[in-house]
């Protein structure tokens, strides 16, 4: 079993230093209590199957993500893809806490920008990744959220001596399974190359009610492998379309819905860390809840699947039972932090979460003085400054 | 009408959802509210939710699963006027008298330490790798026959359906 245990990241991007992610449960987690949120990574040791990241607009949620995606891409392929807008200071300090297969280890590296190139020269279009470091501990299934503390580590001498590569992709290539759902394009076009062929990864019946959920005028898509498509509507003629003209047929709610459905399907089926940014966009709040229902139903989730989302739809909170699993961004002077709804609030647990989004208990809404500011300035724009 | 079943324990969802999946539990699993199980002592937020996805004119009728639920159920107002009716259905003294009786070890419990262990201590005691948790208790219920689980169940009623009160319901009545 692979769990993400806590990251802690300095000089990425607009999160400030030492910015920190801790996985592990932090409330209490009674073994005959509370499970469904839950996944029992080992004894006393336990993380959320859904995590949810909640802010006002640029906060720091899809930056948030945008790490915990690189993060894994690192762990199973060693590569840490050069973007310049990560880079805030000379290197990015990673820290990361994992477990994998009875094993607890704590990993230490840096991350270098790419120099500028002479004219003509060839570089990697990875990072550089100096000062690796990992230690590894035998978890002692009593221990829990302390193993930091009460475990004796070995340090782990590795090297892949490659500069671009990690020697986390020895311990982690098939094992830290992260999928991340693709983005639309401002026309609706799907970014996801595999939405069709994802078609065809689940039972045939099984994604035909996927779809029919979805949209119910849908008789069957069928795809082949080639451009054509066969779509069928109830009550209407089969049509041979091409992809594109399937995806301008469809609503974006459809075709994202369908996406996500079967994602969930083969995450449930497989296990594995899903990230998805914005996770209500082009749906409704009651597809949403309906989907994290599904991983929070343990005769269903098996396989230790997790969801870690973000969300500006706080009612979708309201279906949470912990309340250590929510975590809210702030911006504050250019630099994004990050708050735990457990560990920072302390309020009655029979108010609706929501309730407490919108009342600004956790000052998420936006800024008063300045939405009146927009406000007169509208009215001098609409009518004359007299 | 659809069936929220509801346990108070992790142990007791374990069992329910292993009687399901054995095909021995009462109820087709297409009448309970999701078709499942949920680990909850009271109407959450969650459950509410559910319960709203169903036609409006559909009625529940709640199931609870516990040791002695000796606490209240607290039904929401939102959900009061669909709950038809709310039946408790008790494993006294705890949950762990099931192990004890198909270990056979419920008499001597019940003589010698009732008064001074729970249940489940006594079955640590005698069973140090016994782990009240879902998965535990999954796993160990998943590994008996349909036949083995019926007879604990169907013992449990023969030796221990006296301590029940009048609207405490035994677990047999759940089984097929």
């Amino acid at each position: 079993m692979f769990a993400l245990l806590k990251l802690k990241v300095s000089g990425f991007r607009m999160l400030s230093d030492d910015f920190t992610i801790d996985f592990v449960a932090k409330a209490r987690v009674n073994c005959n209590e509370d499970s469904n949120e839950i996944i029992r990574i080992d004894k006393n040791l336990y993380t959320y199957s859904i995590i949810a990241f909640t802010g006002s607009n640029s906060s720091g949620k899809s930056t948030t993500l945008d790490l915990i995606r690189d993060t894994l891409i690192l762990m199973k392929t060693g590569r840490w893809i050069y973007r310049n807008s990560d880079f805030n200071s000379s290197d990015i300090k990673m820290h990361i806490e994992f477990y994998l297969d009875g094993d607890i280890y704590i990993y230490d590296a840096n991350i270098l920008p790419i120099d500028d190139l002479a004219e003509g020269q060839i570089m990697s279009p990875f990072c550089k990744i100096i000062n690796e470091t990992l230690k590894y501990a035998r978890y002692d299934g009593k221990c829990g959220k302390h193993y930091l503390n009460d475990l004796k580590f070995d340090v782990d001498y590795h090297a892949t001596g490659i500069e671009d590569t990690s020697k986390l992709i020895f311990l982690c290539k098939d094992k830290s399974n992260g999928y991340y759902l693709p983005e639309f394009s401002k026309n609706g076009v799907l970014v996801n190359k595999l939405f069709f062929e994802s078609l065809n990864f689940l039972g045939n019946e099984l994604t035909m009610e996927i779809i029919r959920l979805l949209d119910d005028s849908i008789e069957y898509i069928n795809f082949d492998g080639t451009d054509s498509v066969i779509l069928k509507r109830f009550n209407s003629k089969e049509m041979t379309l091409t992809k594109k003209e399937v995806l301008s047929v469809l609503s974006n709610g459809t075709i994202k819905g369908i996406d996500l459905y079967i994602r969930v399907a083969i995450l449930l089926k497989n296990g594995g860390i899903m990230v998805i940014d914005e996770i209500e966009n082009c749906f409704h709040k009651n597809l949403v809840n309906n989907l994290l229902f599904l991983i929070t139903d343990k005769t269903l989730n098996k396989n230790n699947a997790q969801i870690i989302f973000s969300t500006h739809y706080v009612e979708i909170l309201d279906i949470f039972d912990r309340r250590d699993n929510i975590f809210i961004l702030h911006k504050i002077n250019n630099e994004i932090f990050l708050e735990n709804l457990y560990e920072d609030y302390e309020f009655r647990t029979e108010i609706l979460k929501s309730k407490k989004f919108n009342n600004n208990t956790f000052n998420t809404l936006l800024n008063y003085d300045q939405l009146m500011k927009v406000k007169r300035l509208l009215k001098n724009e609409i009518f004359g400054n007299d | 009408m659809k069936y929220l079943v509801m346990t108070e324990g992790t142990c007791e969802k374990a069992l329910i959802d292993v009687l399901i999946k054995k095909g021995i539990f009462s109820l087709p699993i297409e009448s309970l509210l999701y078709e499942q199980v949920f680990h909850a002592r009271q109407i959450k937020n969650s459950i509410i939710e559910r319960i709203n996805q169903l036609p409006v004119s559909e009625k529940i009728c709640i199931i609870r699963i516990g040791d002695t639920l000796t606490d209240e159920l607290d039904i929401p107002n939102d959900i009061r006027d669909r709950v038809e009716s709310c039946r408790k259905i008790c494993i006294k003294p705890e949950f762990e008298i099931l192990h004890l009786i198909y270990k056979k070890e419920d008499s001597n419990y019940i003589k010698k330490y009732k008064s001074k262990l729970k249940a489940s201590e006594y079955l640590y005691q005698i069973d140090c790798n016994y782990e009240k948790s879902y998965d535990h208790n999954y796993d160990f219920f998943d590994s008996l026959s349909e036949e083995e689980i019926k007879n604990i169940i169907k013992l449990y009623t023969s030796k221990r359906s006296k301590v029940h009160n009048k609207d405490e319901g035994i677990l047999e009545s759940l089984i097929k």
